[in-house]
């Protein structure tokens, strides 16, 4: 089920730049879940972050990738979502939780073929990108924490319905892949090789 | 109020503050940094931005603390952000960490006395006013008995805070943590380009423009401002390599590993210049005329100077051999009364040959051979070909001749190093770091190494080491007698190995050093032979430790004082690590937490001095009302950075007279002020240097000038084998290098919670070698020293980004074993090992440069 | 920090673990119950029917970390109709909600409720509705619509966790089919142990024990099958799951606790019982343990689901 949207608003990850800082995973979890500072998710074993840190090794030449949300256009968790707490946003294509609805199921979380979703302990709400500390970034036209903080422009954000953005320029011109295509996802997160 | 999410704004007033922004602002803002219309949005959105500088590394980066206006700033609702335009922009994982810092269930909040023996880590409670009559009164008494040379202070990044308090007592004994980190590379510098560019941030790559750029041993995980710039010449097509033997994070991001075996760089590095000359792709022209390799130097290496051929000829004029006239010519500096270079003298006209060799005429009649010192070099990097390098090395030969040929038709740069792992042999190679960029004419070029230029930005205090006169930025000047500090006394060359006064410590040589005040710095994750380091700490009459968290030499004190967080106080600096000579500034963003009675490292010093030495107060200018903290912190303090600030606005002032008041207002709106752009081609280019020659000393005529030096010491590079620790040999024996990373990897980062996800406390081994001892992915390993069987567990990580031969293991991450900090939350600190404790504590000879790599034998454990 | 080997159990973070196995233990009974009421039209079969249903709403709904926002969320969806009918979360909310209803219609017909508390037939409505009990619980074509309902609902309880794409070993049809056979498997020793109570009659007890034995072993190949195809399965995921299954921590689990414990031995008991006539100790053991190894087969698939690793 493919949702049309007014603008399609998708991340980038450039491997090629990435240098593991972790600026971007730090600053996601104090802009979304400052109150989670101290915490440790049992599942991940990692911080209270949206991102998700993966080493690889891609013909012999070791890598990070950092996952998170990929706003997928037939996302598996808005299908599953009994509520529909789970939508895609009908202005900019990103994939959203309401609140109001979710009754904390966890189906999203076993849906997610990406595994970048976490229960928050306390609200039980099944976390990912874009947080609430993001989300009011966004609103005030800023880019999302992780991509402000990264020193190298490892990272954009934008409207790929836009061919002016930086976004799709880099998509364009770079040699990128979405992960996990053959699963069907859609996803509207771009990894640069 | 909703709490706890975020940004803490209702989402109705919010949208009402945002709306008409975001109406007009749109998402997707363009290029790929943002900029600070961005910031202005949030600020429009109710916020107010405060620019800071991090002080979780040394780097300095510029970033911003956002935090709703009209609300109590505290975790839940500060925002630290990079400062994007900033001309060395933040930041990296430890930034990003700044706000766990500052509340950390460790942090130290009252003065602490000890209660048991040292090492233990018991300690009660005490009253600032205790705290600091107690020390005082034990100060007096180490001073009446052992002088006041009998105290050393030791700091990271607050020496000068150190000094300011040392100057006035009137010890000249502030001996920092260099050995281990940049003396090396800092006297490098100093041979080569005489201060002020010996400072590791005077000399510094134009990663923005650079072609090429070669890191041999330096891994770049700070500062973020030059990753930053580095990336966008590589979005342009820059290459980066990476000279390491294990593959550092910024090589991850395209980046060419060149896998070397430890301790082995300057051999690489003598390489690469054999094939440029041999090749001879180098600058000709740079070296005749900017270099000291046209100077003419006789059998024993010494230059032929004018006084030795003509009567009453200048002793600072060096001789060349002009190959114009085909005849001698002399070159030098001349200089003022002070002894500044003003300006290039001689036969200014003359084409020094660099490849010469012939005979002099002496005064006395003699007859010398002479050659260059460029003849030398060939001589000395001869040996040194591709091959041979490979041998040593382990890179091979292809390799090391392809670099030597991209970097010469590149023009590239090579990175004049900052904190790289240590084998203690690190002085010959950080000179040859800056020399293969002198080959390649690349000094001080768009893309080369280049010099930074200072703002004028005042110090806190001056010591002029020839007369004593000490002055500070409280406006006042005294002068003292002792202004020799102690480690210069064993390692006369060095910026500061504080093995020296381990050594005073234990022996009482050259002389008892009795009391010790450590500001803002690890002694245990700095300094080398963790042992010795504790027996040393046990013999002191006094040991005073100041710190935000409870680092392990705090067991060892006798008081620990919680000192302030860099987010709590005001400072100006010069900005660092950026060709743009800029001013930035750090404004207080928090008061010390709820319980925290953290206190400026600086009115500590002072108020143990004003109790002790009330006069030596006085003449600081420290006054009596200063007891009273916010009486400080409301007078002092901003007279201090106002004072350091004038310096430079008065700089500033004599090209512009409007610069001032530009310069307050910029670094009021956006945290910065650039005062300079980069001017290319002009150190060295259109004045000399401070060195003896004013020129570039490739060729280096600072230890031969020296008599004591002149034995001990080589004009030129050489290779040393090791001599720090035992080189490993069996099958299960391993060099163990140290390094850092961009996530963590500092003595405040240590603690922080985000680094038990983002920081690494295991061992890397190869796979090769994982599979030969039968060690998993994951598996704890025994780790003990070669040379001193001190043991150690971690566990192994089995990865190819380290060489077979080789283990790996971050520095300031791993192997907490302080007991005051000992919480079962932070237990993860206490993984891995310290490098530190299997190190003999070696330094070399003269530089006083140390070893932070070890050697080690491994078991499965 | 993950490396790309790492292949990451759902349970860890999405927690789909015992309490979710259990919900869908007795979900399936009640399923089969309603199924096998059709032919054994006793009181203790409907009675489990209910008693599972409702306690595996319980459960679920305690498992839920945020059910004390179920009435917020259904208000909001009723509001602009959004439930998402695509979900078979959601489906099993309206299945469960209607066998709920059909249970304790059947349950009623046997309570004989307006006999015991004829103080309820003063209640408005209640005499209207409890005329219709035997109506609705007597009539055999809406007996099949029941069975048929109960077959449905065992089948959503292995549906509902075929959709979770993110579980590749899931992801496949036999999940739903061994659910189904399993449960059978799991209401054939109940009415083993009914028998044995005296509740049911010796006639329909050997053909029980008949199609118990039967039953087991359609069950063992489905999961056999289920188990070879995860080994060889185009995913990652769905390949570490299934080798956890057959060879790594889950393997007790599987062979000792569903294969040994949950069918070989109540199928050596059936056939010696057949053979030689039942021993009652040993029956009644071998039918708790068939009951229960239809518990430990959903909590070992649950257990063993693993996400894919990411793929440059």
């Amino acid at each position: 089920m493919t949702v049309e949207a007014k603008k399609r608003l998708a991340h980038l990850f450039d491997t090629t730049k990435c240098f593991g800082c972790g600026a971007c995973t730090v600053a996601c979890t104090a802009t979304n879940s400052p109150d989670l500072m101290l915490y440790e998710d049992p599942g991940w074993h990692s911080l209270a972050t949206n991102i998700r840190r993966v080493e690889f090794n891609l013909r012999d030449r070791p890598g990070l990738l950092l996952v998170q949300c990929q706003h997928c256009e037939s996302a598996p968790c808005v299908k599953t979502c009994p509520f529909g707490a789970m939508y895609n946003d009908a202005a900019t294509g990103l994939v959203k939780l309401d609140e109001r609805r979710c009754i904390g199921c966890s189906y999203c979380v076993a849906a997610c073929p990406y595994n970048v979703r976490w229960k928050h302990p306390k609200t039980g709400l099944p976390m990912k990108c874009m947080g609430k500390g993001c989300e009011q970034l966004l609103a005030v036209g800023q880019l999302p924490a992780c991509v402000q903080a990264c020193p190298v422009g490892a990272r954009a954000f934008g409207d790929l319905n836009d061919p002016g953005t930086e976004i799709s320029r880099r998509v364009r011109n770079g040699r990128t892949v979405r992960l996990l295509e053959a699963k069907g996802t859609k996803p509207n997160y771009f990894v640069v090789v | 109020m909703k709490s706890g999410q975020g940004l803490e704004l209702t989402r109705r007033e919010f949208v009402t503050a945002g709306a008409a922004v975001a109406a007009s602002a749109g998402l997707g803002l363009g290029a790929g940094w943002p900029t600070q219309a961005q910031v202005k949005a949030l600020e429009d959105a109710g916020y107010e931005k405060k620019p800071v500088t991090c002080f979780v590394c040394g780097a300095g980066c510029g970033l911003y603390a956002m935090h709703p206006k009209g609300a109590t700033p505290g975790e839940r609702n500060v925002l630290i952000v990079p400062n994007h335009d900033h001309p060395q922009r933040g930041y990296c994982g430890r930034g990003a960490s700044a706000m766990w810092y500052w509340n950390h269930p460790l942090r130290l909040k009252k003065p602490l006395k000890r209660a048991g023996e040292r090492g233990e880590g018991k300690f009660t409670e005490i009253e600032w006013g205790q705290a600091l009559d107690e020390i005082a009164a034990r100060l007096k008494t180490v001073v009446e008995k052992h002088g006041e040379k009998g105290v050393a202070l030791t700091s990271h990044d607050l020496t000068s805070i150190a000094q300011f308090f040392g100057y006035a007592l009137g010890t000249p004994n502030i001996v920092n943590h260099a050995a281990t980190c940049q003396t090396a590379g800092t006297i490098s510098r100093r041979w080569i380009f005489a201060p002020p560019y010996d400072t590791n941030f005077r000399v510094d790559p134009d990663y923005e423009n650079a072609r090429y750029v070669l890191f041999i041993g330096r891994t770049l995980q700070a500062s973020m401002g030059a990753q930053s710039r580095l990336a966008q010449a590589k979005s342009r097509g820059a290459r980066a390599v990476y000279v390491d033997p294990r593959m550092p994070e910024a090589a991850m991001a395209d980046g060419e590993w060149v896998p070397i075996v430890p301790g082995t760089d300057t051999a690489f590095a003598l390489a690469l210049a054999q094939v440029i000359l041999a090749d001879k792709s180098y600058d000709a022209e740079f070296l005749a005329k900017y270099t000291t390799l046209p100077l003419l130097i006789t059998a024993d290496g010494m230059p032929v100077t004018q006084a030795q051929i003509r009567p009453k000829g200048d002793a600072t004029l060096y001789a060349v051999w002009d190959g114009k006239r085909s005849a001698m010519a002399f070159v030098g500096a001349k200089r003022d009364e002070e002894g500044k270079a003003i300006d290039y003298f001689g036969d200014l006209d003359a084409e020094p040959a660099l490849d010469y060799t012939g005979q002099v005429k002496l005064l006395d009649g003699t007859v010398v051979p002479v050659s260059t010192a460029f003849n030398a070099l060939v001589a000395r990097c001869a040996e040194y070909t591709p091959a041979a390098a490979a041998e040593l090395t382990g890179v091979p030969a292809a390799t090391i001749t392809r670099i030597a040929r991209e970097f010469a038709s590149l023009k590239g740069v090579c990175d004049d190093s900052w904190y790289n792992a240590r084998n203690g042999n690190d002085f010959d190679a950080c000179r040859m770091m800056v020399i293969l960029n002198a080959l390649v004419g690349n000094i001080d070029k768009p893309g080369g190494l280049c010099f930074t230029g200072s703002a004028g930005v005042g110090s806190l205090v001056s010591l002029q080491g020839k007369t004593g006169e000490v002055k500070n930025a409280l406006g006042k000047s005294w002068t003292i007698t002792e202004t020799k500090r102690i480690d210069t006394v064993t390692y006369p060359e060095s910026n500061g190995t504080f093995d020296a006064v381990y050594t005073a410590m234990l022996e009482g040589k050259p002389y008892p050093v009795r009391a010790l005040f450590t500001v803002g710095t690890t002694l245990f994750y700095r300094d080398a032979n963790t042992e010795r380091v504790k027996k040393a700490l046990k013999t002191l009459d006094l040991l005073v430790v100041q710190d935000i968290l409870p680092q392990e030499v705090c067991d060892y004190a006798d008081y620990v004082l919680p000192a302030s967080y860099f987010l709590e106080r005001p400072e100006v600096a010069g900005v660092k690590w950026t060709l743009q000579t800029a001013i930035q500034t750090s404004e207080p963003v928090l008061r010390a937490p709820a319980g925290c009675q953290g206190r400026d490292d600086a009115w500590m010093l002072m108020e143990v001095l004003r109790r002790a030495y009330p006069d030596r107060a006085e003449r600081a200018g420290w006054l009596p009302e200063y007891a009273d903290y916010e009486k400080y912190r409301s007078q002092a303090a901003p007279v201090i950075e106002q004072a350091r600030l004038s310096a430079a606005l008065k700089r500033a002032a004599e090209k512009d007279p409007d610069a001032p008041e530009k310069i307050r207002k910029a670094l009021h709106t956006q945290g910065y002020a650039i005062v300079a752009k980069k001017k290319y081609r002009n150190t060295l280019w259109t004045k000399p240097l401070e060195t003896a020659s004013g020129r570039m000393e490739v060729y280096a005529l600072r230890g031969l000038l020296n008599e004591k030096l002149r034995a001990k010491t080589d004009p030129l590079p050489k290779f040393t084998p090791i001599r720090a620790y035992r080189v490993p040999m069996g099958p299960n024996e391993f060099y163990l290098v140290s390094g850092k990373n961009p996530a963590n990897g500092s003595g405040t980062a240590v603690f922080g919670w985000p680094g038990k996800f983002v920081g690494d406390r295991s061992v890397w081994i190869h796979p090769a070698d994982a599979e030969r001892l039968r060690v998993a992915d994951g598996q704890m390993i025994e780790i003990e020293g070669l040379d001193n069987g001190v043991k150690g567990q971690a566990r192994a990580k089995v990865t190819q980004r380290v060489r077979p031969g080789v283990l790996f293991t971050y520095g300031f991450s791993a192997g907490y074993r302080g007991r005051l900090g000992a919480d079962p939350r932070f237990a993860f600190m206490s993984e891995g090992v310290n490098t530190h404790w299997f190190a003999t504590g070696y330094a070399e000879p003269v530089i006083g440069n140390m070893a932070n790599n070890v050697s080690v034998r491994v078991s499965a454990a | 920090m993950m490396s790309f080997s790492d292949i990451q159990s759902q349970v860890d973070v999405a927690r789909w673990g015992w309490d979710i196995a259990i919900f869908l233990w007795l979900v399936g009974i009640s399923g089969m119950s309603t199924f096998a009421y059709y032919w054994v039209r006793r009181a203790p079969l409907a009675y489990a029917a209910l008693i599972t249903v409702l306690l595996g709403l319980a459960v679920v709904f305690s498992h839920l970390s945020r059910w004390w926002n179920l009435p917020r969320a259904v208000f909001y969806a009723t509001l602009d109709f959004s439930f998402n009918w695509g979900s078979w979360m959601m489906l099993g909310i309206l299945l469960l909600s209607i066998q709920a209803v059909i249970c304790l219609v059947l349950a009623a017909d046997h309570l004989r409720l307006g006999e015991r508390f004829p103080a309820l037939l003063k209640w408005p409505l209640v005499p209207t509705l409890l005329a219709w009990v035997p109506r609705l619980a007597r009539s055999s074509a809406l007996l099949v619509v029941f069975a048929g309902f109960g077959l449905l609902v065992t089948a959503y309880s292995g549906f509902l966790i075929t959709q979770a794409v993110g579980v590749p070993l899931w992801n496949t049809a036999l999940i739903p089919i061994l659910w189904v056979v399993s449960a059978g498997t799991a209401v054939l020793a109940l009415l083993e142990i009914f028998h044995l109570k005296g509740w049911i009659d010796e006639r329909a007890s050997h053909i029980v024990t008949r199609l118990a034995v039967a039953s087991d072993g359609i069950k063992l190949a489905m999961l056999f099958t289920f188990l070879y195809v995860g080994l060889s399965a185009s995913s990652a995921g769905a390949r570490a799951g299934a080798a956890t299954l057959v060879y790594g921590s889950l393997a007790p689990l599987l062979w000792i606790g569903v294969v040994l414990l949950g069918a070989l031995v109540p199928v050596a008991v059936s056939l010696y019982s057949l053979k030689f006539g039942e021993r009652r100790g040993l029956v009644f053991f071998a039918a708790l343990l068939a009951l229960g190894g239809g518990l430990l087969l959903r909590a070992s698939v649950l257990l063993a689901g693993k996400f894919d690793p990411l793929l440059l």
